[in-house]
Formats: C-alpha cells, sequence, structure tokens
C-alpha cells in the first residue's frame, strides 16, 4: 500500500469523470486507504471500442480492454476497486457495512444522484456518526441551479476567467482542461484534510459541499476584487497587467513557442543584454510603464530573437542570466525533461492486466520522498473479495453467492 | 472551535502559492503571520492590491526587509515561533533566508512551494505563471492551432500548488498531533511544474497510451464535438455534447433527425463535419439570448449547457447570492464582495474572510509572543 501522511485514513470513493477522482487519488498518494466503488457500466461496455485517443496501452485488443483505458488507470492508482450493484438490495446492503468501516465518503454525482440511491449524507451519517461526507455537484446541493446538468467544459465560462481570457475582447477562449474540475478536485482534498482535522478534536463526522463552480471563482478570486474597484480585465492574448513584457513567441521549430515573463526592471536589463543594443540602449523601456506602453516594439525585438533559435536552447540561455522564460512544451516533450527525470515526477506503474507505463506524479515530495509503495490502478471489481471478507468479515460463500446473484461482478455488461 | 486554532503559521513569499494556502489556514483558525519582505510589500498596481486583499485578509502582518542587516536574525526569531513554514519563491531565494532551517526542530511541517522544485538541474530556474504553465504543457492546449498558442491570465498554477501544499502539510500535522512524542519535522517540497503536469485531464495517457500529441482547437474540445462555447446573440454559450448527450442535443437543436444523420452519427463523424454542424447550431441557437439557451438547454432539455457571465453578471448571480458564497470584505475604504470559501460545512457558518490588517513591528510581535506555548 501507498506509504504517507494519510495512512490510516479510510476513502469509499463513488467518483467518477475528473474532478472526484482527482481528489481521491490525491488522497491515495498521499497513504490514504480508498475503495473505489464502481457500476459494472462504468468503464463501458465488453464490446472492444472503436479505436480511441485515450485507451491503448493493451498487449492483446480482445482481452478485458475495459481495464486498460488510458484514463481510468490514470486516475485511480493507489485504489483498490470493488465493483457493487447498488441498485440491489444486497449491494446496497454491502455499501452500507463500508460506510461503517470508512473515514471518508466522496462521490461527485449530480445533487439528486445519492438520494435517488439511499445513500445521502442523512442515511449515511445514521450509520456512521463519525463519517465525513463530501459532495461536489456542479452547482452544489442549493440555490436556483442545484440541478442543471454539469460539467467542467459547461461551467467554466460561468466562473468569470472565460470573460477575460482569450486573443481579445471579442475573442473569448476556454482552457481545453475544463479547469473547474482540477479546481474542484483539489478543494474537495483540502476539505477532507480540514474535516478530518475537526474530527480530530471533537469526534463528528461532517457533511461537505462544494461546488465546481464556486472551487474555480475561488482560484480567480482576486478578479471579482478588481471589477468592483473599478477595473473591468479583458481578454489582451499573452500580455500581463503587472508585467512587461509577458508573452509566448515563435521559436524556430514548427509550431515551436517559448514564454517569456519580465516582471521588474532587473529582468528587463538581463533580457535586453540578450537581445543586444537595440532593445537595451533604447530609454523607452527602461521602466514597467514605459516598456507596457511599447509592448509591441519590445515583442519584435524579442521575436526576432527567439524566431531563430530553437525553444529549448533558447529557454537555456535566458534561465542561464535569470530571465524567466519556458519553452512551450508538448506532452512528448514532457517524459525526457532532465528536470522530471532528475526528481523521477513520472512514475512508472504496472500490473498483470497492464503494460508498464509512466504516469504523471503528485506534485508534492515530502521528506524526499515519492510515490513509495504506489501501485496501479485495479481491474474492475479486482478486490471485490479482499475487501469484502478482509473488512466486512464474509466468508467465502457469502461473497461467491454475491457473484451468483449478479451484486458483485469483474466485467461489464454487453 | 475551528480547526487549527491552536497553530501557528508563518508565510513568507509573493507568488501566491504560500498566500493561498496561507488563506486555506488562516480561514480554518489558523493564526497565519505573514512576512511582507522588501518586494511583497510594493503595492504598485490596482490588481496587485485586489491581490494582497483577496489572499492575506485576516493575516497578521510583519514588515521584514531582507536588505537590512540582522533581518534574517529576525525570520530566524519568528519562525521559532511558529509550527508550519510556508515559503514560496524561487530556490534560490529560499537559500538566502536559510529555509531549510527555519524553525528549527521546533516547526513540524516545512513547506517549500518553488517554479521547479528544490533538486534537479532546473531547481535554480526562474519561473511564472505563463512560464511554467508552457513549461507544464498546459498552454499548447490553449488557443487557436494557426495563432500563437494563449496562456491562462492569473495565478491559477500558484493557487492550486497553494492547494496540495494545505492538503499535505495538514495531512501530516494530524500525525504529529496524535504522536505520544515529537516527530521530526515534515519537510514538503512542492513543485508549479510538477503541478502544472499533474492537472491535465487526459493529454499525458494520450501520449503515453496511444501516442497522439494533444494540441489546441480555439474554444473546441478537440477529440469529441460540440463540447465547445458558441457565439450567440447577446454573448457566447457553451454546449457539452459528448456521446452520452448527443441525441439531448439534437433536441435542443429541434433538429431530431440530426441523430441518424450520417455526418453526425458518430463521434468521429462529428469532429470530420464539425463545420457542417457548426453552422446548423449557428442557424438555430444563435439568435437566441443567453438566458433563453440555459433555459432551453438546461431546464427544458436537461443539456449541459453554460454561458459566458461577466464579473458583473457573477458577482450578482442570483444562485451564488442564494446560497451565501459572496461574503463582505470590509477594505476600510472599500466594501468588497469577496468569493467565500470553495467548500462548506452543511448546517454550519461559513468561517468569515477576516479583514485586512495593517503590519506589526517584528520585535513588537516577537515581545507579545514570547512565553507562549513554551517558545519562551
Amino acid at each position: 500500500m501507498p506509504d504517507g501522511p494519510l495512512r490510516g485514513v479510510r476513502v469509499l470513493d463513488f467518483t467518477h469523470v475528473w474532478a472526484g477522482p482527482l481528489c481521491s487519488r490525491t488522497l491515495g498518494d498521499l497513504g490514504a486507504e480508498v475503495i473505489k466503488v464502481e457500476a459494472a457500466w462504468a468503464r463501458g461496455t465488453a464490446t472492444p471500442p472503436a479505436a480511441s485517443p485515450f485507451t491503448s496501452g493493451a498487449s492483446n485488443p480482445n482481452d478485458d480492454h475495459w481495464n486498460r483505458q488510458g484514463v481510468t488507470n490514470k486516475l485511480n492508482r493507489n485504489k483498490l476497486g470493488i465493483c457493487v450493484d447498488s441498485k440491489r438490495d444486497e449491494g446496497r446492503d454491502v455499501l452500507m457495512q463500508l460506510v461503517r468501516e470508512c473515514d471518508v465518503v466522496v462521490e461527485n454525482f449530480s445533487a439528486r444522484a445519492m438520494k435517488s440511491m439511499g445513500l445521502d449524507w442523512s442515511v449515511l451519517s445514521a450509520i456512521n456518526p463519525a463519517i465525513i461526507y463530501v459532495a461536489m455537484p456542479g452547482f452544489g446541493h442549493s440555490g436556483p441551479y442545484k440541478d442543471y446538468v454539469a460539467y467542467g467544459t459547461v461551467v467554466e465560462p460561468m466562473c468569470g476567467l472565460t470573460s477575460f481570457m482569450g486573443y481579445g475582447p471579442d475573442e473569448p477562449r476556454v482552457t481545453a482542461t475544463a479547469v473547474p474540475d482540477p479546481s474542484a478536485g483539489m478543494a474537495a482534498a483540502t476539505a477532507i484534510v480540514t474535516a478530518l482535522s475537526r474530527r480530530d478534536r471533537d469526534g463528528k463526522g461532517r457533511y461537505v459541499e462544494l461546488s465546481l463552480q464556486e472551487a474555480a471563482i475561488a482560484l480567480f478570486g482576486e478578479y471579482f476584487l478588481l471589477e468592483q474597484m473599478g477595473e473591468t480585465p479583458q481578454p489582451s492574448g499573452n500580455t500581463h497587467p503587472d508585467y512587461s513584457p509577458c508573452g509566448v513567441y515563435p521559436a524556430s521549430g514548427q509550431d515551436d513557442w517559448l514564454a517569456i515573463s519580465v516582471r521588474d526592471d532587473d529582468e528587463w536589463r538581463r533580457l535586453a543584454a540578450v537581445l543586444g543594443p537595440a532593445a537595451q540602449d533604447d530609454g523607452r523601456f527602461s521602466d514597467r510603464d514605459g516598456r507596457a506602453r511599447h509592448h509591441d516594439v519590445i515583442d519584435e525585438h524579442i521575436s526576432a530573437w527567439t524566431r531563430v533559435r530553437d525553444k529549448a536552447s533558447a529557454m537555456a540561455e535566458l534561465q542561464a542570466v535569470g530571465v524567466a522564460a519556458g519553452a512551450v512544451n508538448r506532452t512528448s516533450d514532457l517524459l525526457a525533461d532532465p528536470q522530471n527525470c532528475a526528481r523521477d515526477y513520472f512514475v512508472e506503474l504496472h500490473a498483470p492486466h497492464m503494460n508498464s507505463m509512466q504516469y504523471a506524479g503528485l506534485p508534492v515530495r515530502i521528506n524526499g520522498k515519492r510515490a513509495e509503495g504506489w501501485h496501479a490502478a485495479p481491474r474492475l471489481g479486482e478486490h471485490n473479495r479482499e475487501v469484502l471478507t478482509g473488512l466486512l468479515g464474509m466468508d467465502d460463500a457469502e461473497v461467491d453467492a454475491l457473484y451468483d446473484a449478479g451484486v458483485l461482478t469483474e466485467h461489464p455488461p454487453g | 472551535m475551528s480547526e487549527h486554532n491552536l497553530l501557528r503559521v508563518l508565510e513568507i513569499g509573493t507568488e501566491g502559492a504560500a498566500g493561498y494556502a496561507g488563506k486555506l489556514f488562516s480561514r480554518w483558525g489558523a493564526e497565519v503571520v505573514r512576512v511582507d519582505t522588501g518586494s511583497s510589500l510594493a503595492v504598485p498596481t490596482r490588481l496587485a492590491r485586489a491581490t494582497d486583499l483577496y489572499l492575506h485578509a485576516g493575516k497578521a502582518r510583519i514588515a521584514v526587509n531582507l536588505e537590512n542587516t540582522g533581518s534574517l536574525e529576525v525570520l530566524r526569531r519568528l519562525a521559532d515561533h511558529c509550527d508550519v513554514i510556508l515559503v514560496d519563491g524561487a530556490a534560490p531565494a529560499l537559500d538566502e533566508i536559510g529555509f531549510e532551517t527555519l524553525g528549527g526542530a521546533r516547526s513540524q511541517v516545512r513547506v517549500a512551494i518553488t517554479p521547479f522544485g528544490l533538486t534537479g538541474p532546473h531547481r535554480d530556474w526562474q519561473g511564472a505563471s505563463n512560464v511554467l504553465l508552457a513549461m507544464g504543457g498546459q498552454t499548447y492546449l490553449m488557443g487557436d492551432e494557426d495563432r500563437a498558442p494563449l496562456t491562462m491570465p492569473g495565478r491559477y498554477l500558484a493557487y492550486q500548488a497553494g492547494q496540495f501544499a494545505y492538503t499535505a502539510a495538514v495531512a501530516c500535522l494530524r500525525n504529529h498531533a496524535k504522536a505520544d512524542d515529537p516527530l521530526p519535522t515534515d519537510n514538503l517540497d512542492v513543485s508549479q511544474y510538477e503541478v502544472a503536469q499533474t492537472l491535465h485531464q487526459f493529454t499525458n495517457v494520450m501520449w503515453t497510451f496511444g501516442g497522439n500529441v494533444r494540441s489546441r482547437h480555439g474554444n473546441n474540445f478537440g477529440v469529441i464535438h460540440p463540447i465547445t462555447m458558441y457565439p450567440c446573440r447577446d454573448g457566447w454559450f457553451a454546449v457539452n455534447a459528448d456521446p452520452i448527450f448527443w441525441d439531448t442535443f439534437t433536441v435542443m437543436l429541434n433538429r431530431p433527425e440530426l441523430a441518424a444523420d450520417p455526418r453526425f452519427n458518430s463521434v468521429a463523424a462529428r469532429v470530420e463535419n464539425a463545420e457542417a454542424l457548426d453552422a446548423i447550431v449557428a442557424e438555430e441557437l444563435g439568435p437566441k439570448s443567453r438566458a433563453e439557451l440555459m433555459e432551453l438547454g438546461q431546464v427544458k432539455c436537461r443539456m449541459p449547457t453554460g454561458v459566458l457571465s461577466t464579473l458583473r453578471e457573477l458577482l450578482d448571480d442570483p444562485h451564488l447570492t442564494a446560497r451565501d458564497f459572496w461574503q463582505t470584505l470590509d477594505a476600510g475604504d472599500l466594501q468588497l464582495k469577496t468569493p467565500g470559501s470553495p467548500f462548506r460545512f452543511v448546517g454550519e457558518a461559513m468561517p468569515s474572510p477576516g479583514t485586512p490588517r495593517p503590519p506589526v513591528d517584528a520585535t513588537e510581535w516577537l515581545a507579545a509572543t514570547a512565553g507562549e506555548r513554551g517558545h519562551a
């Protein structure tokens, strides 16, 4: 099992898609015992899918493809997996028994879902008054939008960011990463450790609620204050309101780019020395306001310099003199990156059902360590028997009966 | 009783990462002592003031000019009174203040949030938000394919790094609180570059599993269509018509026959014929207002639909208002609505964001603190 500061905390994980699994994976990376509960259809059907950019890594495309999906394996490392039919009384009973043995229940269904399954806070807290129950629907459990169908992609424009991100006022752009999902995923992790800390003191469980929308707003909070101070931020490409120059500049390779940010006059002097006399000696650029006024001229100087250099060497040259510069990396650039390699950031995990694969790690090292005892994501229902016998004290015959009744399974339908 | 009300946190840094983690500690009951160093005292712009108010209301503040002789000794004395040391900045700047020994053995948790981490060949490199988003693979995904990629405004990575730092630090603190004997200080090393890479949804596995490099497609998600944002009569609206919601979207379009149209009856077909589909959307939904589209999409069709809201609209939004999300921040000359906690304990009042506090002299603070909790 993973080692870490949350060792001893047990989490019953009903999450799906991204925000919820990111939260529970983070807890697992930090040492919590996470039991992921899945429905039989959670990974699709048994029919092999058409080619997908997300799912591969298979040695045999006709065998257990549902266990070899990239996103599933990425988000569910360090978890145990059970596959239970929660719509059956026997399945629901298994889940209720598990709630008694857990510290945390986390889910990110719509506001109605857990209630319809008979597994909402009022039920679970009656079973286990010390349980910490975390719900993370798109718009929360109250308010006029509570029943809206929410995905991070449609919540994002309702968080404020999109009103000031883009090439210009008439060209807003979204992030392409559904920012409310990872915002809420990490906010949920902060909520859980806070609730655990509180429970350590008073012994009481808590009902924690958060919305994707509010979690994302919180990560751009200063812009709401700025609006009230009389300044409405507008989309302005890659410029920065306080730093100048700041931009993304073309490098010599096809679709290669370099990001540069100059935060004060010292950094400008260092950059200008690299760019040459035309930039260095131009008095218009000596302070931030001047550089902001003449941003277009400076951008031309920088582009002339970057355009004839490859992004990696330009980055290294500027960093060597203390200028914040970074290549616009593709994902294919990251695995071999010397910094990532030196810090063992990507973690190789393997299991009998999976080829060995590299996964992005936890961005925190504790006492110099990361990924102690980490393991690959489980197969669908892989730990049914282990969890029910080990944690609930069932015998093999009882577990077999649940398999025979279709309450437990390790195979998707179809 | 609040969670951390026996805890004192020392916060140093100007990047926003330590500031956001400190904000979480402060909101949930810890006494956060923020050290304003020479550079962080400057508040030259309105955005900087807004950021300062947002992050640091409620914290005690002590001004320390690091260029003064003896300032490092002051920092060390302050740290000796704190349970958590929370610092952000480039690694060389942390070296200059002797981060690795701040707080000595008395500190329970010592957290460094740096651009690239405390080790590795790039440990001393300079990072800024746009640089770290770029290097972490996020920027390449944002913007139009035939134009320069776009960065994300704000301090998203820094605040997310703050959330990682807070989560790990509180996890460690629980173990210290439970231990019969004092535990050694836990040292946490948080890299914002790694945060950027950790927060990809499927970009990395598209490459490692399928050998495909994800790139940028304007407002389109790229691999499934339409997951995008379209213009409408009074702004923009967004839909998420993944395969589960495709049939529903054809109903929202009032064109149910499109569900079976061979141009659009599979994920691949919709990506292939995105332009034709977008033209239909523009014709059917483009003339409607955002309010009409939310009513049609969310209420009538139960289709994942959103609208581009301005900051002002969100400040007055009936949903956020009904949920008491906004709190009042008393900034003296200004009464401001500020975002509440991103999570809440149901049935309990949301803790106040606190009020901005003027800096106090370090000597005064130390004198007032002397003798507390065995730190005399």
